[in-house]
């Protein structure tokens, strides 16, 4: 829908171009904000936000359940002096964590199931796991 | 690397080259090792994928037209020579920067000077005795005229590294991954020895998204092309030189 919109100010801009190139640029800017803008808002009313925080090599908390078939947002605070990078195998996630920033990472959606995740350079300690249930159990 | 010494590309790692191409990647790695935790709140938190997908993208594409002028006229050598350093100067930088963040990260663990020495040892012995490996059974190949062969090792190489941005853009939710085509971690997981060698070799994924399945092939058709493309290229301006010569 968002791409015929476009395909639509694109046409319409080509023929303000012969008449008036101002008028045209000012055309495909306003289509051009309203296709971004309207993607961004679907993405932002689909969020669940999960804040996770990274201290002495340990992630609190270390389980989180989430729902079944939800796109997920972690919000991972990094309270460390030391870089640590959060890697997941079974998620297919791997992302530097610098200290004292924020950062964050989208899962989902998945199915079912216990997802595990660790942090790379401390793998010892820094470990924990996405439950995923069916329904709305998310903590 | 490996790849580029094995095939008729050596002449970058000549001292005349070698030495700026190591500068280049020192001084590169300590800008990014600095400016990645600023890079990593901007866009949302967003920013380090998509430089990192930039800087993979940039890379990738000067790997692939700079080594598909190989067989070409010596008018294009000095431009597939720059944009191969070029695109091993990026590669470089982007490694070398994840190899320095977890050695930093790992020195900053109490009691581990001798773990870190010892799994450095083994670490390095091991890519050299794979470095080693691999770069006979290439020569092999190329001496045995499997130039074909090569050429979608090659590609597999430079797409599975390219490939990359996929997970990359996908966990900052720019593009979708959430479709699983199959499983094959039954036979070779993504944290297995194995699974991390094919991983490097040709971005191997246990659990394939439909949107990397699609970037993969039209990646790996685009970069085969383009060397069949350039190969035929060459091939016609031999002929068109040996036929003006004849004449």
């Amino acid at each position: 829908m968002s791409n015929m919109i476009f395909i639509k100010a694109c046409l319409l801009s080509k023929l303000s171009i012969k008449t008036s190139t101002k008028t045209s640029i000012k055309l495909l800017r306003f289509f051009i904000l309203l296709t971004l803008g309207s993607s961004t808002l679907s993405a932002l009313g689909n969020d669940t936000e999960f804040n996770i925080i990274l201290q002495d090599h340990l992630f609190y908390p270390a389980e989180i359940i989430i729902p079944a078939g939800v796109k997920v947002k972690l919000i991972i605070e990094n309270k460390d002096s030391v870089v640590e990078e959060f890697d997941s195998f079974d998620l297919n996630r791997e992302k530097m964590l610098f200290p004292d920033k924020k950062s964050t990472i989208y899962i989902g959606p998945l199915s079912a199931g216990e997802y595990h995740f660790f942090g790379e350079y401390h793998p010892n300690s820094a470990l924990g796991k996405v439950i995923v249930k069916e329904g709305k159990h998310a903590n | 690397m490996v790849f580029l010494l094995a095939h008729s590309w050596p002449s970058i790692y000549r001292l005349r080259y070698s030495i700026p191409l190591g500068l280049s990647i020192t001084i590169g790695s300590v800008i990014l090792i600095n400016i990645l935790p600023l890079l990593s709140e901007l866009f949302d938190g967003a920013g380090l994928e998509v430089s990192i997908a930039i800087l993979l993208l940039l890379a990738c594409s000067c790997l692939i037209i700079g080594s598909s002028y190989e067989l070409n006229a010596k008018a294009h050598k000095t431009l597939w020579r720059t944009l191969l350093l070029f695109g091993v100067c990026i590669f470089g930088c982007i490694k070398s920067t994840n190899f320095a963040i977890y050695l930093i990260g790992y020195i900053h663990q109490n009691g581990s000077g001798y773990s870190l020495l010892l799994g450095l040892i083994i670490a390095i012995g091991i890519c050299i005795s794979f470095a080693v490996l691999l770069y006979f059974s290439l020569t092999w190949l190329t001496s045995r005229h499997y130039n074909k062969l090569f050429t979608i090792l090659w590609s597999l190489f430079i797409v599975g590294q390219f490939c990359f941005v996929v997970p990359l853009l996908a966990q900052v939710d720019l593009i979708n991954d959430a479709n699983i085509v199959w499983d094959s971690s039954i036979w070779v997981k993504d944290s297995s020895e194995y699974g991390h060698i094919l991983n490097a070799m040709m971005g191997y994924e246990a659990t394939p998204s439909s949107t990397y399945l699609i970037f993969y092939f039209i990646s790996i058709v685009c970069c085969y092309s383009n060397f069949l493309l350039s190969q035929a290229f060459s091939s016609t301006a031999k002929n068109n030189i040996s036929g003006e010569e004849f004449s």
